[in-house]
């Protein structure tokens, strides 16, 4: 494909996560940081965040299933979770983090699960969408950053957002 | 012969008979006359009693109707007043409702201008910048009207004596700037300069107080616009300074000494006792209340001596000096009585001979308070920035010290700059006139073309030592940054002299100080050839008003991009910002070898808006909050220099891995050598190492909310520790709130600043360089 075309692609996507709220400004800040020295910065930052959610669900998880929830860890790992996805600009999660940590004041195990399961659900979906803007584990499936680099063409960066 | 004695025995007889008649009728005159006399004299007495009688009636008469003509004469005047009175009261009335209708259409007119504000940054956030900047001074100006308007009603209320004082906090310095910068176009326009003298730097040290910011203001304001308004050539000089309040300490010199007395008279202990209590608490209530001089010099007209005490009388003016000016002549009625409000008094300072003009001086009483400002992340700007105070980070050899080149217009105002600098420690050059100007040039290279030929050789011996001696330091400065040009900001602790860090030649030129062509002409020719290891850096003062892209026709660029244009007037903050520039402040050096025909300008430089938070203890670095005003201070072309904070070593402490990465990263790109922890208690133990070892960490970046030791408690441990040590390390918090108690908590604490997460490397930077600034000003200027 055309490096234009991969190029307006790539920014009409971002475009769309932008407004569907599935990221806010804070990415845009993270893929400023990014330069010429550091061109995997944003993709170590979001696999960073990959890593560390998925550990933190687990552990909320298995400490909703105990008999007697321990709301204060409980308070803490959500408090972690929405600390970084606010810093990777996952703007949806940190929000489902905010109203989860409400619930968890309240020591409402019921409320607890279903805001865990409403979190799992944000992540899973911010997951797709940034594996397929950048580079992703899955081998077979070109990310458009990477078609874009293949073209020869340089990632144009959102300036509307910031 | 008997009858003859018989006739005359009668006779005898007859005559001793006579004789005894008249002595009786004698006798008997005798005694009426007494009786008469007697009589005449009583009725002469109750006549003068009768007269007397009279008269006190007829003046008891007299007095009565006197004072019932006076009691009339008091109840007509009673009337009089009660009416007059009443009237006033009327007016007042008339006055309120008037001006609530003033202010609703005032608040009318705020509530629109921000609405604008909030339509334009939705819409083109991107354009908007001029823009967002005219609403937002038609939103100062109107708050200005209100202020105006609410002074006239103040008026009536100080007459009336009911006027009270607001407790607020403000900061001086930045209050000064305002009110000179807004007197500074009137002047300019008569061709008086209306200069800001920092004098001897003693406000800045506690320019954040508690009082009546509007009133200081109109005070202030009501003098400058009075000494610009009857001079007409010359200059117009505010000056500041803060000290202790001296007049406390003489009061109780007095209350000792009259106690001393009652003692002796009464020879009662306690009477001394309890007057030294007395007095002793006073002085503890004064104790945090500052005296702040202030001094309004003018080259006017002058006031002659016989007029100055009336002055300050209500609606007095001296008649000869306002040919066709006006003036309600209120002014100065008002200002005396709000410094008498404030505790102060106001008069006016005897000139030298020879010196024309007045110069108003008065002092008032505040309370310092800790600085503690804050700025909503989500605000636009509203214009607010607080200057900064200037610190020496680093000593450097006097054959490479630093030179400033002063080239302003107005003698006053060079003055003033030169003796500031001076003041601080830098080497200053004036040069008077255009012609002046390249000779002094010259006069500088050469001596830097000296120098540097004397100490070359010694400093190519101490390089290699130098590398050597490093390597074997801790991994502190990277050895790369030791080869090649020096630009890395001093560190504090740096106990060997770098010997490649040589002086900024600075050099400020006001542009209408000559034929532009000659002055840039010999700028070129000083910059040519100049040795590789000078720097030099040239601030334009242009006038204000005017847009940079009409700079004389030059073009910015043509300039090299490590030039800056000042377009307002220099002084306060910006002079402050000048002189960060220089390397023993805390300033970059620019790079070299720019070419300069095909730099791009950048339209705002690094200065860009701010939201960086900068709050402190008092303790600890009197800091300020700094949000830069855009187009302020443009630099023309973006300074490409290379790593600001290489060799600083930084810690991270963050619980968030992606927060770590982040901030390391930012960090890192900055240059710095960065360790991360993920908890309050590694990072306390990590400084209390560091410390031990005497390898200093430069800066801290502590996160709030931590587990087993969040950031506060942190920060109180590694400040005790510190104390031990007698260090202070800048301590910046990152907290994803922007307001509440955490931030309190972590002022409290001791941090110096604090960002939002997630950390930006432009607010980071500024922050940081904002703190090594404050930091050594401070003991600049206490030495």
């Amino acid at each position: 494909m055309e490096v234009d075309q991969l190029q307006r692609n790539f920014l009409e996507y971002t475009n769309l996560l932008f407004r569907e709220g599935f990221l806010d400004g804070q990415f845009s800040q993270l893929q400023l940081l990014q330069d010429e020295s550091n061109p995997d910065f944003v993709f170590e930052v979001v696999s960073l965040f990959f890593e560390d959610s998925e550990r933190l669900l687990n552990d909320l998880t298995i400490a909703l299933d105990q008999q007697n929830v321990d709301f204060k860890k409980i308070d803490a790992h959500v408090h972690q979770l929405k600390g970084s996805s606010s810093s990777i600009g996952a703007q949806r999660v940190k929000n489902t983090c905010i109203a989860f940590r409400d619930v968890c004041l309240e020591q409402n195990a019921e409320g607890c699960l279903r805001c865990l399961q409403q979190v799992k659900q944000e992540y899973l979906l911010v997951k797709t969408k940034l594996e397929a803007l950048l580079r992703v584990r899955v081998p077979h499936l070109f990310s458009l950053e990477q078609q874009i680099v293949a073209a020869g063409g340089a990632i144009p960066m959102l300036n509307d957002f910031c | 012969m008997s009858g003859k004695i018989f006739i005359s025995k009668v006779q005898n007889e007859y005559k001793l008979m006579i004789a005894h008649n008249t002595n009786q009728q004698l006798l008997v005159s005798g005694i009426h006359n007494n009786i008469r006399l007697a009589f005449v004299l009583l009725i002469l007495m109750i006549g003068a009693t009768v007269i007397t009688m009279c008269s006190f009636v007829c003046f008891i008469v007299l007095a009565a109707k006197r004072e019932m003509y006076l009691c009339g004469a008091l109840i007509n005047q009673m009337e009089a007043t009660q009416q007059s009175e009443r009237k006033s009261m009327n007016k007042s009335l008339a006055f309120a409702s008037a001006s609530h209708d003033i202010r609703a259409s005032l608040a009318g007119i705020t509530g629109l201008t921000e609405i604008c504000c909030h339509q334009v940054t939705k819409k083109e956030p991107l354009r908007s910048e001029l823009m967002l900047t005219n609403l937002q001074q038609m939103e100062a100006c109107t708050r200005d009207l209100l202020g105006i308007l609410n002074s006239i009603l103040d008026t009536s209320k100080i007459e009336a004596g009911k006027m009270q004082l607001e407790e607020v906090e403000f900061d001086i310095e930045q209050l000064l700037e305002d009110v000179v910068d807004l007197y500074h176009p009137v002047g300019m326009k008569k061709g008086v300069d209306v200069i800001l003298d920092p004098h001897d730097g003693s406000v800045m040290k506690s320019t954040c107080v508690k009082g009546d910011r509007g009133k200081l203001k109109q005070i202030l304001s009501n003098l400058l616009s009075n000494a610009v308004k009857f001079t007409s050539e010359g200059h117009v000089t505010v000056r500041a300074c803060a000290r202790k309040p001296r007049s406390l300490r003489n009061a109780s010199n007095r209350n000792n000494s009259i106690s001393c007395l009652f003692c002796w008279l009464f020879k009662n202990e306690s009477a001394y006792s309890e007057s030294e209590v007395v007095s002793s608490n006073s002085q503890r209530d004064m104790s945090r209340r500052t005296e702040y001089v202030f001094e309004v010099n003018d080259t006017g007209k002058g006031i002659p001596k016989e007029k100055q005490k009336s002055v300050f009388e209500n609606y007095v003016q001296v008649k000869e000096t306002a040919v066709g000016q006006e003036g309600t002549g209120l002014g100065l009625g008002i200002v005396q009585s709000l410094v008498r409000l404030m505790g102060g008094e106001i008069g006016i300072v005897d000139k030298e001979i020879g010196e024309r003009g007045t110069c108003f001086r008065f002092n008032v009483f505040f309370s310092t308070c800790e600085p503690v400002s804050t700025n909503d992340i989500e605000a636009n700007n509203n214009g607010d920035y607080i200057s900064e105070p200037i610190i020496r980070i680093h000593t450097i050899p006097k054959t490479e010290r630093s030179q400033v080149l002063l080239f302003i217009q107005s003698a006053e105002r060079s003055k003033v700059v030169q003796n500031f600098m001076q003041r601080l420690g830098i080497k200053v050059h004036v040069v008077k006139q255009h012609e002046q100007l390249s000779a002094a040039l010259k006069k500088i290279k050469r001596k830097l073309s000296l120098s540097h030929h004397s100490s070359s050789g010694k400093s190519d011996g101490n390089s290699r030592s130098d590398e050597r001696a490093s390597s074997t330091r801790s991994k502190e400065v990277p050895l790369s940054s030791l080869d090649g040009v020096d630009d890395i900001l001093p560190s504090p602790s740096q106990k060997k002299p770098n010997a490649r860090l040589f002086g900024l030649v600075l050099i400020v030129i006001d542009t209408r100080a000559g034929p532009f062509r000659d002055i840039s002409r010999a700028v070129a020719e000083f910059r040519r050839d100049l040795n590789d290891n000078c720097y030099s850096r040239v601030v334009w003062l242009d006038k204000p008003d005017t847009s940079n892209s009409n700079f004389h026709g030059l073009g910015e660029d043509k300039l090299p991009p490590s030039d800056l244009v000042i377009s307002k007037p220099f002084h306060g903050s910006r002079l402050y910002r000048i002189i960060a520039l220089l390397p023993e402040f805390g300033g970059t050096q620019p790079t070299r070898g720019e070419n300069v025909e095909n730099v791009q300008p950048r339209n705002v430089g690094s200065l860009k808006t701010s939201t960086s938070y900068v709050a402190s203890k008092k303790s600890g670095v009197n800091g300020k909050s700094y949000m830069y005003q855009k187009s302020e201070i443009e630099e023309v072309g973006g300074p490409n220099n290379k790593k600001p904070l290489t060799g600083k070593k930084i810690l991270v402490a963050d619980d968030d891995p992606i927060g770590r990465k982040i901030a390391t990263f930012v960090a890192s790109q900055l240059g710095a050598n960065i360790f991360h922890c993920e908890n309050g208690e590694e990072a306390w133990k990590l400084v209390c190492k560091s410390l031990e070892d005497g390898t200093n960490i430069d800066c801290i970046l502590m996160d709030c909310e931590m587990p087993v030791m969040d950031g506060i408690e942190a920060t109180s441990r590694i400040r005790e520790a510190e104390e031990i040590y007698g260090v202070h390390t800048p301590i910046i918090a990152l907290t994803a709130h922007y307001m509440g108690e955490d931030i309190d908590k972590m002022i409290e604490a001791g941090v110096d600043a604090y960002l939002t997460k997630p950390l930006n490397k432009e607010f980071f930077l500024k922050a940081i360089s904002e703190l090594t600034i404050m930091r050594y000003m401070i003991e600049m200027l206490t030495h």
